[in-house]
């Protein structure tokens, strides 16, 4: 019979409301509030051991302390199962259940489960690590929202192959795992299609990714009275990448020094970019960084004056965390040196 | 337009005294064909392996790979424009050695090869491990182009293919299988109108296939008969992008919608309507124009009512598939897409692709290309123990990224591999 321990908060403990949210975790050997429906629900298979109880400000209000004690009262009764709420919109609650599945889940190897509203903040902290049942917002749903626990705690710790998060019930963790389908690739399309064609339901394999508008900024006055700098994504570094930058994927980017040059070398600049055809600008560096140009524009007045520094990465297959991580340290840097724009080459 | 494929199972490669076929074991005389590629003043060496299925062999650095084929009759020659002279290919009879597959394998600095494992975890996701290869190890005279030792690759390939095909003639096929969109009885003319948008890469010398032997940067979009595609119009010219991003002359041969759609339509479950290659170009303005043009023909001309289309390359053509999928869609169109995902070695990359469009609803994901693998260790290593992309120590339990694999993602579509959220 596999064990579970179950964390609730005060209210759901049954200790009391607000006035009791600042109490202590306690355990009892035994079911409490919606326990009892857990009880019922686990049937032969499970027994709910023990119930972790602590008040929601105490909790939140001491998250590290609160999250030892508690994970010390878990370990104590030894379970194969942690079940913490459901917490549905209740926002401390949901944090206290996103977290002390995560430290079981980490620290003991319990598989751990917890259930909340979409809207949860604890959602947007634990989803990644932890798996949320998706619940309605208040408990009225209590008895469908336990059940669905259940069902994938017991698959879970009977080692079972899942579905999707949406056929099981629980919040997508933003993660995608390579998996073998029944069919090859090709004839899932025709087969999507068909199904989108006659009106019935598919569902698409890719979903859009949480991608940024950048609005461009507005266009400067009078270039004339502006210092100008060159930034690529071309992968343009002076011979033998002296920052060793990733020829695709990067993860940084580099400065180097302009001065007192006229011409950019194809003896002594190098693309080692590993998205597009580089030959080009291999043989005239101009082709990507176009020092020449601006230094006659400097010279005629048309723009004050070029930086003495340029700024290359290679932009091929960059994460978007990586991506914007680069370009705000970039203009960061532009702005600490009082550059008033950018000429961006991309490839 | 009738194509008859007269297919001949293979089920074991060996060297032996002469070169023949005999029920299904493959003979070839090493010294013989070693001396008719290593002709070619491109290539400094050519050496010859040969690998069966079930072996613990991992193959590397593989730059394309080929099912042997030939046409049955007159001058022994495949691949119109390319390696012979022009013909129009889709029409008359051709001999394909099935369960059989030519690999053009070398190394050079910017050439992006691929890993082949007959077993294990790194076998399952594709066909190739199911076939029995012969290894074309190769290398480049000093100071080579990669355009140069490309094309010196490809006709190598195509030359041992057709010399393994040709050895097929005058014996009896195992089996025949008949392409005739026509043939079949008048369509019910309720069927769904179903064809098939084929994004061909064309970012420039070893970056895109060739069509009919010249460069697909050189086409706008143009209806193929889908004979065409099965029977060599097209041939892969990639050699320096990763595995997984281009669609190796194997599979274009066999091409999984194509074929996919060819079946259902002498099934009639779907009317197959046709093919529309189109380039991949480098700039939007072009990309536009060309989906526009696109989707004009599916519209006009082929009178489609659901569009499959699949791109060639990285991320940059992901922006010419939801250009093409904008252009159906507005036209009333529908269509659904085969693309690979970028999710970080993890699988936790939050955008998928570098474009998407708010139209494109219904994808199909061939895998995650930053994914990665852990091989176990090999009896045997053809192809050397370095890859670029892949690193060293390859006779060994190594991890290494999806897109080396050859039998990984495609995007034609010709994988079991995928992604599933968690």
């Amino acid at each position: 019979m596999f064990r579970v321990a179950h964390y609730l908060n005060q209210f759901f403990g049954q200790v009391g409301g607000e006035d009791q949210a600042a109490i202590e975790p306690f355990m009892a050997e035994k079911p409490l509030g919606p326990g009892l429906l857990l009880k019922s629900l686990l049937g032969e298979e499970a027994e709910v051991v023990a119930s972790i109880v602590c008040g929601d400000d105490y909790f939140t209000e001491n998250i590290e302390l609160a999250g030892q004690k508690c994970l010390e009262m878990i370990n104590s009764v030894r379970p194969d199962i942690l079940i913490a709420g459901p917490a549905f919109n209740a926002g401390r609650y949901g944090l206290a259940c996103g977290e002390i599945c995560r430290l079981a889940q980490e620290k003991l190897g319990v598989v751990c489960l917890t259930g909340m509203y979409p809207e949860n903040p604890g959602v947007d902290l634990y989803r990644r690590q932890v798996k949320i049942v998706e619940t309605g917002s208040n408990a009225a749903g209590m008895r469908q929202s336990m059940l669905q626990m259940v069902t994938l705690a017991l698959k879970l710790v009977r080692g079972e192959a899942l579905q999707s998060p949406s056929q099981e019930g629980y919040l997508p963790q933003g993660i995608k795992e390579a998996a073998i389908s029944q069919d090859l690739a090709a004839t899932r399309a025709v087969d999507m299609l068909l199904r989108k064609l006659g009106g019935e339901p598919f569902s698409s394999e890719i979903m859009a990714g949480d991608l940024d508008v950048v609005e461009p900024a507005p266009a400067v006055k009078d270039l004339s009275q502006a210092v100008i700098a060159l930034v690529t994504e071309g992968g343009m570094f002076p011979k033998g990448n002296p920052d060793r930058i990733e020829a695709a994927r990067a993860t940084r980017f580099g400065r180097y020094s302009l001065a007192g040059q006229e011409f950019l070398s194809a003896q002594e600049y190098e693309s080692i970019h590993r998205g597009y055809d580089t030959s080009h600008v291999n043989q005239d560096p101009h082709r990507l960084l176009p020092l020449d140009v601006l230094r006659d524009l400097e010279r005629e007045g048309f723009i004050k004056e070029l930086f003495e520094e340029y700024f290359a990465t290679t932009g091929v297959a960059t994460t978007l965390d990586n991506g914007k991580r680069i370009g705000e340290a970039i203009a960061t840097q532009l702005k600490e040196a009082k550059v008033d724009a950018a000429l961006v080459t991309a490839t | 337009m009738r194509l008859e494929i007269q297919e001949y199972q293979i089920d074991r490669i060996q060297f032996g005294p002469a070169s023949q076929l005999h029920n299904g074991a493959l003979q070839v005389n090493r010294q013989e064909l070693q001396d008719l590629l290593a002709r070619d003043q491109r290539f400094a060496s050519v050496e010859l392996a040969v690998v069966n299925r079930g072996e613990r062999a991992r193959i590397t650095n593989i730059l394309d790979i080929l099912e042997p084929r030939c046409l049955a009759r007159g001058e022994p020659t495949y691949y119109p424009g390319l390696y012979g002279d022009l013909y129009r290919a889709g029409d008359g009879t051709t001999i394909a050695l099935k369960g059989c597959s030519v690999l053009e394998m070398g190394m050079m600095p910017g050439f992006f090869g691929a890993v082949l494992d007959m077993f294990g975890e790194g076998a399952q996701f594709g066909l190739y491990a199911q076939n029995c290869s012969l290894c074309l190890l190769t290398e480049p005279s000093p100071g080579l182009s990669q355009l140069d030792y490309g094309l010196a690759l490809k006709q190598a390939g195509i030359r041992a293919s057709v010399y393994l095909a040709a050895l097929a003639r005058k014996k009896q096929p195992s089996q025949k299988e008949v392409f005739d969109l026509g043939e079949a009885k008048p369509p019910p003319s309720d069927l769904p109108r179903l064809a098939y948008l084929y994004q061909l890469h064309s970012h420039g010398d070893s970056r895109e296939p060739f069509i009919y032997g010249d460069n697909c940067r050189r086409y706008y979009p143009t209806i193929l008969h889908p004979n065409e595609i099965l029977d060599g119009a097209i041939a892969c010219g990639h050699y320096n992008i990763s595995f997984a991003l281009k669609i190796p002359s194997y599979a274009i041969v066999n091409h999984p919608v194509v074929l996919d759609l060819y079946r259902r339509h002498r099934q009639q479950e779907i009317d197959f309507r046709g093919v529309v290659i189109a380039p991949e170009p480098t700039s939007l303005l072009e990309i536009r124009r060309t989906s526009q043009m696109a989707a004009g023909l599916f519209k006009n001309v082929l009178d489609a009512q659901g569009v499959v289309i699949s791109k060639e390359g990285g991320g940059h053509t992901d922006v010419d598939l939801m250009s093409n999928c904008d252009a159906c869609e507005e036209l009333g169109i529908k269509t659904v897409l085969i693309d690979n995902e970028w999710l970080g070695p993890q699988g936790d990359g939050q955008a998928p692709l570098l474009a998407m469009s708010a139209k494109a609803d219904a994808m199909v994901s061939v895998g995650n290309s930053d994914g990665v693998i852990n091989l176990t260790a090999a009896d045997r290593v053809i192809g050397g123990e370095v890859m670029l992309d892949a690193g060293e120590g390859l006779a060994e339990a190594v991890t290494v990224p999806l897109r080396c694999l050859a039998n990984g993602l495609s995007q034609a579509g010709l994988t079991y591999l995928t992604t599933k959220e968690r």
